[in-house]
């Protein structure tokens, strides 16, 4: 008998093969097209901060891939996160309001009840509406909003489970949050920086965790990246789950995709592993700053380890949109690339657990890829993470949602130039039903950024005022606060009348 | 054939329980005070208070564990030495491990490090490594030399059953500190605060 794939049979294969994939890409085209609604995809690299990307002119080239790609997109500038920490940045993207709106101002907090129904992904209810995320405070978000999900992938299904999963939630899973804090302190070594509160128990769990991933050390040589307690986990494996998922659904989707690196800890693999270490770059000098925190660190290591991390973060980018690209995906998709916050390494800051709001920690990328754009446009403007849930909306011929504090984006707004100012919050131990007893608030009003702290102990009582000019002055060094009173008042005014009006639902 | 009751009665199995318990205990304590105002300022006194709570939990059930292993241990030590010799000595050494952990682990804590005329002299040998491990295992050995010095001792056996009194009736006290740890735990799980 023949082996039944003669040559006859492998020429038709050969021809009929491309046919096969193309026809499938047309399929899904014409399947979109008739839906006349195009995919929206949202990919969040956490603490990604647009200072330190090549893309956005920083000396180190840590985002060749972007920058190739940004030639088919609509590159944003000047563009800031609602706030400087997951919880209410994150918050602030779902939603289209402030911090001090939304009130997901603490830690692992949730928006307040009458936004639960509030979400970007109640606006899409007519999508496949899916989400992922690698971080746990953003889960409490997707949780909070989980009714207007279609496909909540579950956080641990793109990450290893790891020994404290395994306890956590088959003992106190009622209570995962303070938990998995516990566990960090108790059973971490490494987590606690070589000390934890169990003397015995956490050497034996390191030395397990430790054989566990021993694997992954030569391709990670400060160890895999990890998220939540101790859950390691591979950027790769998340983007090939999703981007087949993507390519396999035939329905409009809308999704949300929240990946953690480049956020602590920092851990490039083995090809971008101390590609900066020696290469000579030194970073303006900024004075230590009165929120810097109160551990000395070897801010320029960290800072290396973190550029090589968006390396890694890039490279992934760019596997994801030619994924979508190669599979027709994108001939039908709007594809968003933003953070949902910053991350710093000056001023006596490392990374983003700080009062302070500089624009390395609140300025993020946004890039619009749109179906059909050949050629690069350039944005300017100060824009906010607000502004993305209505442009989104507009784009899929939508109404703009009523409550939605954002704008739509240039340059698919009609009028020319906004007159609003861009706001970025803080209030760390503000509680949801509380007003904002200390907090940090900015206020860009192009070309001017005006920082304002109060009731901070560090401030003894006082409040801090700066004033930059960000068009000379883009490194935030020369405080002009004094030197130009009448605009610093101006601009204090209406940013307290703004605060004023937030709190006072809550006095 | 072993006799269990050879070896330890109730009150040997309960001082040693104590003495194992102590230093886990502080530990926890200490580095959970440390801790308490961060937690706090990070989220609200009552769940930084929790997370002290799931650490007096976690150090109650090591002291379970280690409790197990010091009286396995203890199974070794011929019944010909007596009773309130084997308690001494594994209490001893019990203390004298814990030590050792405690200050390895104080290291990091602190942020010691090796001062530049130390690390100068450690690249001036040959053998760095050498020094470092020798004088290591000298610490221990300085360290664990009580456990074994009682052996022979009858005078730092009795100061050491004193201080074990000592240190029992104030570990008695963590218990109770214990019994409202898992009281919130348990709290916490069912309210799912």
């Amino acid at each position: 008998m023949s082996s039944g794939f003669n040559r006859r049979d492998f020429l038709k294969f050969s021809v009929m093969f491309p046919v096969g994939v193309a026809a499938s890409n047309l399929a899904k085209f014409f399947r979109a097209r008739q839906s006349g609604k195009k995919n929206v995809i949202i990919v969040v690299f956490d603490a990604f901060t647009a200072h330190n990307m090549s893309l956005y002119g920083y000396a180190r080239e840590t985002t060749p891939n972007i920058n190739k790609l940004a030639d088919r997109a609509i590159v944003y500038h000047n563009h800031y996160a609602g706030s400087n920490f997951t919880s209410p940045g994150t918050a602030s993207l779902l939603t289209g309001t402030l911090p001090w709106t939304h009130r997901a101002m603490q830690p692992n907090s949730r928006v307040v009840e009458k936004y639960f129904d509030k979400s970007i992904f109640n606006v899409f209810n007519d999508f496949h509406r899916m989400a992922y995320s690698h971080n746990e405070w953003v889960n409490t978000h997707f949780e909070t909003f989980k009714k207007d999900i279609d496909e909540w992938i579950p956080r641990l299904q793109l990450c290893n489970q790891s020994l404290s999963d395994s306890v956590i939630e088959n003992l106190f899973g009622n209570d995962r949050d303070i938990s998995s804090v516990a566990w960090v302190r108790n059973a971490e070594i490494s987590g606690g920086g070589g000390y934890a509160y169990s003397l015995y128990l956490s050497r034996i769990i390191s030395y397990f965790e430790e054989k566990v991933y021993a694997k992954y050390l030569s391709r990670f040589p400060k160890g895999i990246p990890t998220s939540g307690t101790d859950n390691g986990f591979l950027l790769e494996d998340a983007i090939d789950w999703v981007g087949e998922r993507l390519i396999s659904l035939d329905e409009p989707i809308f999704g949300y995709f929240h990946f953690l690196p480049p956020h602590s800890p920092y851990r490039p693999p083995s090809e971008f592993f101390e590609l900066f270490s020696k290469d000579g770059y030194t970073p303006p000098f900024k004075p230590r700053d009165i929120f810097a925190d109160k551990k000395e660190h070897n801010t320029e290591r960290l800072r290396e380890y973190y550029d090589e991390f968006i390396l890694y973060v890039d490279q992934q980018f760019g596997r994801f949109y030619e994924m979508l690209e190669r599979s027709g995906v994108l001939n039908d998709t709007l594809l968003i690339l933003t953070s949902d916050h910053g991350e710093a390494f000056e001023r006596g800051v490392v990374g983003h657990d700080t009062s302070a709001l500089y624009d390395p920690l609140l300025k993020v990328p946004l890039l619009i890829f749109e179906p059909g754009r050949n050629e690069r446009m350039d944005i300017y403007e100060q824009t906010s993470a607000l502004d993305l849930m209505p442009t989104l909306a507009y784009l899929s011929n939508k109404e703009t949602p009523s409550w939605s504090e954002g704008e739509i984006l240039p340059p698919f707004r009609e009028s020319e130039n906004s007159r609003r100012g861009v706001y970025a919050v803080r209030s760390y131990g503000a509680e949801a039903n509380k007003n904002m007893q200390e907090g940090s608030v900015v206020l860009l009003r192009h070309p001017y950024k005006l920082h304002y702290y109060y009731g901070y102990s560090e401030l003894n009582g006082s409040e801090k005022i700066l004033l930059f000019n960000l068009e000379t002055d883009p490194e935030e060094m020369k405080n002009l606060a004094s030197l130009e009173p009448e605009i610093t008042n101006n601009m204090l005014d209406e940013l307290k009348d703004s605060l004023k009006k937030a709190n006072s639902p809550y006095l | 054939m072993y006799k269990l009751s050879n070896y330890y009665k109730t009150q040997d199995v309960w001082t040693l329980f104590l003495i194992s318990a102590f230093p886990l205990h502080v530990w926890t304590l200490l580095l959970g005070f440390q801790d308490i105002s961060w937690l706090a300022e990070r989220t609200n006194f009552f769940d930084a208070l929790s997370v002290i709570s799931y650490g007096l939990v976690f150090a109650l059930f090591e002291s379970l564990l280690l409790l197990v292993v010091v009286l396995l241990l203890g199974l070794l030590i011929s019944t010909k030495w007596g009773r309130s010799l084997r308690v001494g000595m594994l209490g001893m050494m019990v203390t004298c491990l814990s030590l050792i952990s405690m200050i390895s682990q104080l290291y990091y804590l602190m942020g010691w490090s090796f001062s530049e005329q130390v690390i100068e002299f450690l690249t001036q040998t040959n053998h760095p490594l050498w020094w470092v491990y020798g004088v290591s295992l000298a610490a221990i050995f300085v360290l664990f030399a009580p456990s074994v010095y009682i052996l022979f001792s009858k005078k730092l056996l009795s100061i050491w059953e004193a201080i074990a009194d000592r240190l029992s009736l104030l570990m008695i006290m963590y218990l109770l500190f214990d019994l409202f740890a898992v009281c919130i735990v348990i709290y916490r799980n069912v309210s799912g605060a």
